[in-house]
This record gives C-alpha cells, structure tokens and sequence, in this order.
C-alpha cells in the first residue's frame, strides 16, 4: 500500500493506493495518530485506488472514526472503488463511514 | 487445477498466502470477482490464525474446476473454529457495535460456505464459492 497525505491546515486527506492489508493497516493507524497528535480536526481517507481492504483496515476507520466523532472531529471516507464499497456494505458500517456526497 | 503448499506461522504468511493465491488465479482462470472474494477470506482466516492460532504450520490447498473453488486451511493450532464468532448485530447504532469479529463475518458473506472440522489434530477449515463457467 502507499499512502499520499495532503495537508490543508487542520484538514488531513489521505489516499491509499494499492493492498489494505494487516500490515498497511497498522502503517494507516500510525499514520492517523500522528494527525491525530498533530492536532487535525478533520481526516479523510480516500479509497478509491485501493485494491483490497481487510477487517484490520476496517477496524482502524471505525476506530478513529468513533474516537473523532466522540470529540467533535470526523474522520471519513471520501471515496471509495466499486471493490471497497462491497466489503464496507457487507460490514455494515457503509453508511456510516462514507461521506455523504 | 489444483495447488497444495505449506508455509510456516509467521506474522508474513498472509502476505504469502495472499502471493500464491495471486499466481493461483492467473493460471486457474478464476473469475476477478470470486478471485476478490477468496482473498479476502483467505487473508482474515490466515491472519487470524497468525494472530491467535498458536500454530507453527499451515497446509493450504486451491482448486478450482467447473465454476467451483474449493479452498482448504489446515493448521496445527489449539483447537480453533471461527465460526463460534457470533454474528455481530449490523442492526445496533454504529456506537454501540463491536468492532471485533468484522473478519469472520466478511468470510461468510464473501464464500458461498464456511466449514470447520478439528481432525487428527488439526484445525480444517474449508470455503468453497460457485459461479457460472
């Protein structure tokens, strides 16, 4: 997976290129806690060249997602590919993650 | 077709799983949508086990004919069925809903079957997902 960030102020824009899986999800959750840390009121994760996302990457989205809400912050997902948008509708948590356009 | 390799519990098996299964579908004509199905499940299942298997080996095994893909996990780990995951409720407020066994969950929807057997001492677990040839 390669993560590209784009920086606008406060607002974090993440695009995840390639394989999601338990490794790259863990190199996601580092890279959120840094923003996190870093003071970013606002995350987006952009999914739409990602290949393949696995239940760790989920948790990781849902997680920070939660955590975020909690103190008036948003992590979501801006975009997704056909492929994602599978796996996230099976989760069950589709519509509460991706942004609503 | 059919392929038959052993691999080591290593916190890397999936990776390698995941490599093998790639070449795997080139070669076996495996549609791209059951292809992605299968990954997926074969990547929660082996990173599972990785995680909390305790196994030192596993025996993976795909085949694939006539619009059928058999897939077969063997490990030498405790005694271990993912299928006692409960199914988590999709219908309680995102707040409230455990984050937890998301990956057996996807391995459900994802595979036409899921079967668990403990066997000579071992964990088997096999998944087999049909389409039209």
């Amino acid at each position: 997976m390669q993560i590209t960030k784009n920086l606008h102020d406060t607002e974090y824009d993440y695009l995840l290129s390639g394989r999601i899986d338990g490794p790259a999800a863990h190199q996601l959750e580092v890279e959120v806690l840094a923003a996190i840390r870093a003071g970013a009121t606002r995350i987006y994760i952009n999914l739409a060249e990602a290949t393949f996302l696995c239940s760790a990457g989920i948790r990781v989205i849902l997680q920070y997602h939660r955590q975020l809400k909690a103190q008036g912050k948003s992590l979501l997902i801006s975009r997704t590919s056909p492929e994602i948008d599978q796996i996230l509708e099976l989760t069950g948590f589709r519509d509460s993650v991706v942004e609503k356009t | 077709m059919e392929s038959e390799f052993t691999l080591p519990a290593t916190h890397d098996a999936a990776q390698v799983v995941a490599e093998r299964w790639e070449s795997f579908v080139g070669a076996a004509g495996v549609p791209v949508k059951v292809a992605f199905a299968a990954d997926h499940a074969l990547t929660e299942h082996v990173q599972n086990l990785v995680d909390h298997g305790g196994a030192n080996g596993l025996t993976v095994t795909f085949s694939s004919q006539e619009g059928r893909l058999h897939l077969t996990i063997l490990d030498d780990g405790v005694p271990y069925n993912p299928l006692d995951a409960p199914e988590p409720d999709l219908s309680l407020p995102l707040e409230q809903r455990p984050i937890g066994g998301l990956g057996v969950h996807l391995m459900r929807r994802l595979m036409d079957s899921v079967h668990y057997e403990r066997r000579d001492g071992k964990n088997r677990l096999e998944m087999v997902k049909c389409w039209t040839p």
